[in-house]
């Protein structure tokens, strides 16, 4: 036999081989996949954007199938989207609130100082690593626009150092709102009381404030004691509730939180 | 033993597959944007290496060789290697669904990736028997792990400056790998003069 002869031979009979090995372990492996699956991950967008919490398109199909998610999982698919997913697992279509993202400041944070000239990388990940960034206000907006570079659809533009978003744009995907070092971008439902309730107090910029329980008007519910981030709030049930001032850092979670305004 | 000890360091830094041999680059270039992919990628080629290896060079030992078909090597090892990783995956879909996800699109990713192949082929030209060739592959992806992990590490950090544009993305990896495998060159000659020691 020629070497030629040889080869094709043993090369068809070992492409043979594999090609049998590969379907008897198809037919032996097979696991059962939904058929919905397949219908539901042709309806999404097929994006992988991310925005819906899952990793990607086919993970949330695999969830909407399993009825861990609502057909109107999909943020960025309006209600063609949700309506067709909804079709296929015969269920009546809700329409998923659209997300858009929201600058909580509620001054303009042109009026914040500086506390120091800030020379490096003008991204705002860079900055919070030098002391927070430099502007005296220690909670807002740091200004180097990266929201900006990361939004995908161009709706974020920054006017007088700080981001306007336009809503007609945005498809409340969270990119800027997980990339903000300050966390002063939020995902809001598109109404004008979401932004309301996720807006920041009005007197975010006042220097080392503390709050204070007024004893008189507490009326011992304790939702201060079971919300503070940082745990400066002493509450017993049936006592009134008390901030350390040394531990407080001024969040404004207590004060915005209690039911008869005690907190101030 | 000793010369395990020697093979499984040359495999990581001497003969790093991504930094000496510059074997397996699409990977490094493109699962290296952040640490989490990254390790999720190096496990896969660690799992995949490690068995085609051991498979390849059964195939040579018990087939190639007998046969006197060696000329062969290339073209039955890239069939064997991809017949192998769609195997492997089909098998844990069904028994190790946990392993299955987590490896997810990195296994059938590698089934095309020169490392695999090089390692493979490495294996039978240095003539390992069959336990050293399987420590050899294991090591060698280990390596693999190491420089996509230091790869992906700086790339993470690498997002918060401002590169010029004609240098974002893959052109400031390579710069990087470049770099990279600058400093793995000091490891140059460690597993010679290791050997020597160890046969003194």
């Amino acid at each position: 036999m020629t070497p030629l002869v040889t080869t094709v031979v043993f090369m068809a009979a070992l492409g043979a081989t594999a090609a049998l090995v590969l379907i008897a372990a198809a037919r032996f492996l097979a696991v059962p996949s939904d058929p919905r699956v397949e219908a539901v991950l042709a309806a999404l967008p097929g994006v992988n954007c991310g925005a819906c919490g899952y990793s990607s398109c086919a993970a949330a199909a695999a969830a909407v199938v399993r009825g861990e998610a609502a057909p109107g999982v999909c943020l960025i698919g309006k209600a063609e989207v949700s309506n067709a997913v909804a079709t296929i697992m015969g269920k009546e279509a809700k329409a998923a609130a659209r997300k858009i993202a929201y600058l909580r400041c509620s001054r303009n944070c042109g009026e914040a100082g500086t506390d120091f000239l800030y020379n490096g990388p003008a991204d705002c990940r860079s900055a919070m690593m030098l002391y927070g960034g430099g502007k005296t206000c220690s909670g807002g907006c740091i200004g180097h626009g990266t929201c900006e570079t990361v939004c995908p659809v161009d709706a974020i533009t920054m006017k007088n150092s700080l981001p306007v978003i336009d809503p007609a744009r945005c498809t409340g995907c969270g990119l800027c709102v997980n990339i903000c070092p300050k966390k002063i971008l939020a995902l809001i439902d598109d109404t004008p009381q979401a932004a309301e309730k996720k807006k920041c107090a009005e007197y975010c910029m006042q220097d080392d404030l503390k709050f204070e329980v007024d004893q008189e008007k507490c009326i011992k519910c304790g939702i201060c004691f079971n919300n503070c981030p940082v745990d400066a709030i002493v509450w017993e049930k049936g006592k009134p509730a008390f901030i350390e001032k040394e531990h407080c850092i001024g969040c404004y979670t207590c004060m915005r939180l209690c039911p008869p305004k005690a907190i101030g | 033993m000793m010369d395990a000890v020697i093979v499984i360091f040359s495999a990581v830094f001497v003969n790093n597959i991504l930094l000496a041999r510059y074997l397996g680059n699409c990977p490094f270039c493109g699962v290296s944007k952040n640490l989490s992919s990254a390790w999720g990628m190096g496990i896969a080629v660690i799992f995949v290496l490690t068995i085609a290896t051991a498979a390849t060079w059964i195939i040579h030992h018990f087939i190639l060789d007998p046969l006197h078909l060696s000329y062969l090597q290339t073209i039955v090892f890239i069939l064997v290697i991809a017949t192998l990783v769609q195997l492997v995956e089909f098998f844990l879909q069904k028994n190790a669904a946990a392993l299955f996800q987590s490896l997810g699109i990195y296994l059938p990713l590698i089934t095309t990736n020169c490392a695999v192949l090089g390692v493979a082929i490495l294996a039978i030209k240095n003539s390992y028997d069959f336990i050293m060739s399987v420590v050899f592959a294991a090591a060698s992806a280990a390596g693999f792990l190491l420089a996509l992990l230091c790869m992906a590490g700086i790339r993470e950090r690498l997002e918060t400056v401002v590169l010029p544009r004609p240098f974002r993305g893959t052109a400031i990896t390579l710069i990087i790998a470049g770099i990279m495998a600058l400093a793995f060159f000091g490891f140059s000659g460690m597993d010679a003069t290791l050997s020597s020691l160890a046969h003194h």
